[in-house]
Formats: C-alpha cells, structure tokens, sequence
C-alpha cells in the first residue's frame, strides 16, 4: 500500500477520468470538478443573483409575481451550486449523498410549512372574533 | 507489527470517502439547523414592534457585493481544490488566501451593517424580528468565521505537511463547509434582504 501511494505522489497528477464529466481523485476516492465546471456553476450563479437583484432593485413584474420569480431564482441557484460545486449527482460516488441531501430536504420542507402553518393558524385562532 | 503498518492503518481511518460523507451528513445536520432558524424568521419577520422592518436594513447595493464577495471565495476554493488534486501546492494555498481575503471581506461588512444597527438602538433586543434577523444572519456570520479560522489552520498545515491523503480529506470537507455556507446565503439574501425590499 505504501509503495503504490508513494509511486502516486510522486507521478504528480492523480486525476482519472470517469465516464462522467466529473473527475474522481484516485487517492482518496473524492469526486472533484474540471476549471470548465467551475467556470460555467459561477457564471450561471452570477447572471441569477444578478436577475434576482435587477428584479427587486428595478421594481419589474408585480409584487406578488416578484415574490414567486425570486423563489424560483433562489431554487435554481441552489441547484446549479449543488450540482457545479459540490457534485451532486446520480453516479454511484455521489449517490448516498443524494439520498442523504433528499431526506433533509423532506425534513426541511416538514419544518418550515409545518411552523408556517402552526403558527398562521395559531395567529387566526387566538384573534377576538 | 512494524510502526509503518501501524501508521498505514491509522492513516487509512483518517481519509477517503467515507470520511468525507462523514462531514456530508453533518452538512445536513446542518441544513436543519438553518431552516429551524430561516421558519423562525418567517413567523416573526412581521412582529417589529414600531422598529424597522426587514426593508430598512442594509441597501441593496450594498447586500449585493456580499453576495458577489460570498460567491466569488466559493469560486476561488473549487479552484484550489483543482490545484490539490494537479498536486500543485503553492498554487493552491494562494486560491485559499484568496478565499480567505474575500470571506474576511464579507464578514466585515456584515460587522458594519450589525454595528450600525445596534448603535442606532436596534439591537436584537429592539423586537421579535430584529431577534430573528441577527439569529439567522448572525448564525451563518459565525459558521463563516469559523470556516475563515479552519481556513488559516489548513493553510499552515499544508505548507508543513504538503499535499497528502490526510491534507487532501480535510480540505475537501472545508470545502463542503464553505460551498455550503454559500449556499444558506442564497436563501438568506433572497428571503431576508430582497423579499424584505418586496413585501413593504
């Protein structure tokens, strides 16, 4: 073991690449991305933060449309960073990350609509009628 | 048993991928963590209490280079993250100082902006939704100092050691982290500062 890690060191890049676009280190079994995916998870996250900004700072569409379309940016952005930054995909690498990140996702979805809910609900309840 | 078998089994614990789908599931733990504190926010951000509402915070402008400041530094580490795995050392630790510098930018702005508030008597204590403000803004704050100190250790680390499995692991996990930080302040500019300007 110590003689093939060292034979790696020594050979100085310790890139495979996988049928995937992602690339997988050999040494440590980590999955990483190319300059090119890096380069094009910025430039789309920068042209949405860039929209979302225009949006509210220019006072396009109406309010509540506003609200929806800032949503959707948010989600968009969150998906371009998680697949572009951190690799999330559905190779088998990755894939009990993505189950873990569902199963948050489910948790997350649960507490925020749930309190949400708990709260408004409460809020009409406790109001003279 | 030899001391270079024993370290062999020791090193082996201490890398690989399992290890880093450690720190994942921490990340997660994480994500609950935030979304307790983002609901928090959404039921009281109404109750100001006569104080300033989310619309009178810090200017858009202003929001908007953190968020440039935020996203470029997770540029930077994904780029030095390539540097590691091409074995390039030096090249690295310059991208994380990079990092750094632009973390360290955004964290001094935010102690602006809180400074400013609490000076003008609009502290946490002022209402239920100043308390909710610096709770989540003031909580992905700390995570990133926190981030900005592991930074520096991990710098000083890999000048002594170099580029190792073990080095290699730790920063790979900094750089979970630190994407991940990114990532809650998607939300936190969208739903507290933006929304904010919108729902007047």
């Amino acid at each position: 073991m110590d003689i093939r890690i060292l034979n790696r060191l020594f050979n100085g890049s310790n890139i495979k690449m996988s049928t995937h676009k992602q690339a997988i280190d050999e040494q440590t079994g980590n999955s990483h991305g190319t300059v090119k995916s890096y380069v094009i998870g910025f430039t789309l996250s920068v042209i949405i933060t860039c929209i979302a900004f225009y949006i509210v700072a220019y006072e396009t569409l109406a309010p509540e449309s506003r609200v929806v379309v800032l949503v959707l940016l948010a989600l968009v952005q969150l998906l371009i960073q998680l697949v572009f930054f951190l690799h999330l995909n559905t190779s088998s690498k990755a894939r009990w990350n993505l189950v873990s990140f569902i199963f948050t996702l489910v948790v997350v979805l649960i507490l925020v609509f749930g309190s949400l809910w708990i709260m408004f609900s409460l809020n009409y309840n406790m109001m003279a009628h | 048993m030899t001391t270079a078998v024993m370290d062999n089994h020791h090193e082996h614990h201490d890398t690989g991928d399992n290890y880093v789908f450690g720190f994942w599931i921490y990340i997660m733990s994480d994500c609950i963590l935030f979304a307790t504190i983002f609901a928090t926010y959404a039921v009281l951000y109404q109750g100001t209490f006569g104080g300033p509402g989310a619309n009178e915070l810090a200017s858009i402008p202003f929001v908007f280079v953190e968020t440039m400041l935020l996203l470029t530094s997770s540029f930077t580490y994904g780029l030095a993250m390539l540097s590691i795995y091409k074995g390039d050392k030096s090249r690295a630790i310059s991208l994380i100082i990079i990092t750094f510098i632009l973390g360290a930018t955004f964290i001094c702005m935010e102690l602006t902006e809180f400074s400013h508030l609490i000076h003008e008597g609009n502290s946490w204590q002022r209402s239920a939704f100043l308390s909710a403000f610096f709770t989540l803004v003031g909580t992905h704050g700390l995570h990133v100092v926190f981030g900005l100190i592991w930074m520096l250790l991990l710098v000083t680390q890999l000048s002594i050691h170099g580029i190792t499995p073990v080095t290699k692991t730790k920063l790979s996990c900094l750089g979970l982290f630190w994407h991940f930080l990114d990532i809650v302040w998607i939300f936190v500019f969208s739903i507290v500062y933006l929304m904010g300007v919108i729902l007047k």
